[in-house]
């Protein structure tokens, strides 16, 4: 899958690219609003990640091309303005996600899995996972074509470590994703655990082959093996 | 301190007090002068009397008459006169005196000033001996000190109603700068400007104001710019730190003290990001950066964000009570409500022990959150920001900062207080 990160920092560039690649994805860069246009012009992408603050230009009117052009390609905005109008216009103006600065890398992987699956299955927005089958419409998840019951918090974790296969993930990572906003507001992410734990369960139960793992008891980790 | 007096009723106090001192002094004065004058003016007429008798006496006029038909002549002139023939020969010396006595008439005590002298007329010495009533006189007195006494009282309500309307029509500027001063408040006001005063003090003391509030003003813009700036400039270097240490993680699965430490550094960076991040929220709130207004229900929203907060009361093993009594219906900002009651909720339960009951409360047009605390807090440094108000809170120090900020955007108040052994954060909507 080919990814385009529009971004003007290329250090930053270069991190995001190096943790997405592990995932399967083919990275793009483009630094400059001039060389972004042009790239887009050339490929399409299964997601673009878009830097509003670009030498250059604006990144808004980068979504307007693409929007103009009638083009499939996911777009997730990432941005260090942290401005609500921001995102309410990007998202009006058709961009899939956003993601404010500074961010979790394995947030990143995540809402790019997710934005891909959405655009991928169009047609029945199942995901597979080898015995795990996610029903991304209805939210539901079946192991060995039973369904499992999960709460909202347990489906988003799984969701979270399907889209960061093979990375430690930090109960702090984990805690920020679940709560949101949320987690701008409390320090103490012990509450991880009891949720991590009954998710495991549930998997567990459903005889699934016990991708979840602690890892050296300070993150958690989703193993492909 | 104790009592504060207003400025023009101390002045008017001060002048009536003078005045008084002034009455306490002059009556008395005022009553020995006049009655000083009074006793000159009868020795002067008793003088008088004495020389129309001697002139009598030796008057060719007279010259047939008995003494006696002279004296009762004199008699008729002058009451009080009474010449008797000294034939002892007693040395009457020249003397004025003032007595009492009781008048015939209706038997009352009476003032008398007397004249008593001797005299040689036709060769033979006589005592003379002159009384007038000054009852008259007395009540003369007392009639013009108590038209003195009324004219004075006149004249402190002439300068009561003087003060009144001349010295508060002078102080004007004063007070309106006093006025401007009260209503001024440097989270909501841009300018602060004085009108200029014809007088040199009022003049001098306005541009003073107006240059030091300008000053402050200036400065205050220019902290909450820098915050800004510097929040604004934190978060590039901030998604660096945070990208490298998140493939740091990735890269060193296998050493497990390099993992640990790693996943330290990553919550402290996530904890510097988080105050970033509500740094940048105070100063948008504070710009109005939240324009868009919508009917809102409190108690939906104080539910939506219970069960966001669901996960963190577990955790803590705290308990929570609602006693909705009122429905309120706001017009405000969704995002910035249910900040705000995140921010309050969280704050209760950061400073509570485990297994705590807090209570939220609606009642007429009042919001109360309340938790079990043992002393009160320092209620003017709660709502700064930075002052972190427990010792056991690892909060960014901005939770309760943001949402006064909340409240003064959106026209509520917000306060606190210590009752009963709770700490109540109480929203006037």
């Amino acid at each position: 899958m080919k990814l385009l990160i529009i971004e003007d920092e290329p250090d930053l560039a270069k991190d995001m690219a190096q943790y997405l690649s592990a995932e399967e994805y083919l990275c793009m860069h483009a630094y400059t609003y001039g060389e972004a246009v042009e790239k887009i012009d050339q490929y399409s992408y299964d997601c673009i990640l878009l830097d509003l603050m670009l030498p250059g230009g604006n990144g808004m009117q980068i979504l307007e091309h693409t929007r103009r052009q009638k083009r499939n390609d996911g777009i997730l905005i990432i941005s260090a303005r942290q401005g609500l109008e921001d995102k309410v216009n990007g998202l009006k103006q058709g961009a899939d996600d956003y993601l404010s600065k500074p961010f979790h890398l394995s947030e990143l992987s995540a809402r790019i899995f997710s934005i891909i699956r959405r655009k991928q299955f169009d047609s029945g927005n199942v995901l597979t996972f080898n015995e795990i089958t996610i029903d991304l419409k209805a939210k539901k998840v079946s192991v060995y074509s039973k369904v499992i019951p999960l709460t909202r918090k347990e489906y988003e974790l799984l969701l979270f470590f399907i889209g960061n296969k093979n990375k430690v993930l930090s109960k702090n990572v984990l805690a920020e994703h679940i709560s949101g906003d949320m987690a701008d507001m409390f320090d103490n992410h012990d509450f991880i655990y009891a949720h991590i734990k009954n998710l495991k369960k549930k998997l567990q139960d459903s005889g699934y082959s016990k991708y979840l793992n602690t890892h050296y008891g300070s993150g958690y980790i989703w193993e492909e093996k | 301190m104790g009592r504060k007096i207003r400025l023009l009723h101390k002045t008017l106090l001060v002048y009536s007090a003078g005045a008084l001192v002034c009455l306490a002094i002059c009556m008395p004065l005022y009553y020995f002068i006049v009655r000083q004058i009074i006793l000159e003016e009868t020795d002067e007429m008793h003088l008088e009397a004495k020389q129309r008798i001697e002139l009598a006496f030796t008057s060719e006029v007279y010259a047939e008459l008995e003494p006696d038909k002279i004296i009762s002549f004199l008699k008729v002139l002058n009451p009080g006169i009474k010449l008797k023939e000294n034939p002892d020969q007693i040395v009457f010396q020249d003397s004025f005196y003032s007595i009492k006595g009781i008048e015939l008439d209706d038997q009352e005590v009476v003032p008398i000033r007397g004249y008593s002298t001797g005299l040689i007329l036709r060769g033979k010495p006589w005592h003379l001996c002159i009384e007038s009533n000054l009852e008259e006189a007395e009540e003369s007195i007392e009639i013009l000190a108590g038209i003195a006494l009324l004219f004075f009282l006149l004249l402190i309500f002439a300068l009561a109603l003087f003060i009144r309307i001349f010295s508060a029509s002078l102080w004007k500027p004063f007070y309106s700068a006093l006025g401007a001063l009260k209503l001024f408040d440097l989270n909501k006001d841009k300018s602060f400007e004085l009108k200029d005063s014809n007088i040199l003090e009022f003049h001098q003391l306005n541009t003073g104001l107006n240059s030091i509030m300008k000053e402050n003003i200036l400065a205050f813009r220019r902290q909450k710019e820098f915050l800004e700036n510097f929040a604004h400039e934190l978060q590039t270097p901030l998604a660096m730190l945070m990208s490298k240490t998140d493939l740091l993680l990735q890269n060193n699965k296998e050493d497990h003290q390099t993992q640990k430490n790693l996943i330290s550094i990553q919550e402290s960076i996530s904890r510097i990001s988080r105050i970033n991040k509500n740094l940048l929220l105070l100063s948008r709130i504070e710009q109005n950066q939240f324009p868009e207004k919508e009917n809102l229900i409190l108690e939906d929203s104080m539910r939506y964000v219970l069960d966001l907060t669901e996960d963190f009361f577990q955790e803590r093993e705290c308990s929570v009570i609602c006693k909705f009594e009122s429905k309120i219906e706001l017009f405000a900002n969704k995002y910035l409500l249910e900040i705000l009651l995140i921010n309050l909720f969280s704050n209760a339960l950061r400073h509570s022990e485990k297994g705590i009951q807090i209570i939220l409360e609606t009642k007429e047009n009042e919001c109360m959150i309340s938790n079990p605390g043992t002393t009160p807090l320092n209620k003017d440094a709660v709502f700064q920001r930075f002052i972190s108000t427990s010792i056991h809170s690892p909060g960014s120090g901005l939770g309760l900062a943001i949402s006064r900020e909340i409240c003064l955007a959106s026209g509520w108040v917000l306060t606190y207080d210590f009752r009963n052994g709770r700490h109540f954060f109480t929203i006037s909507f």
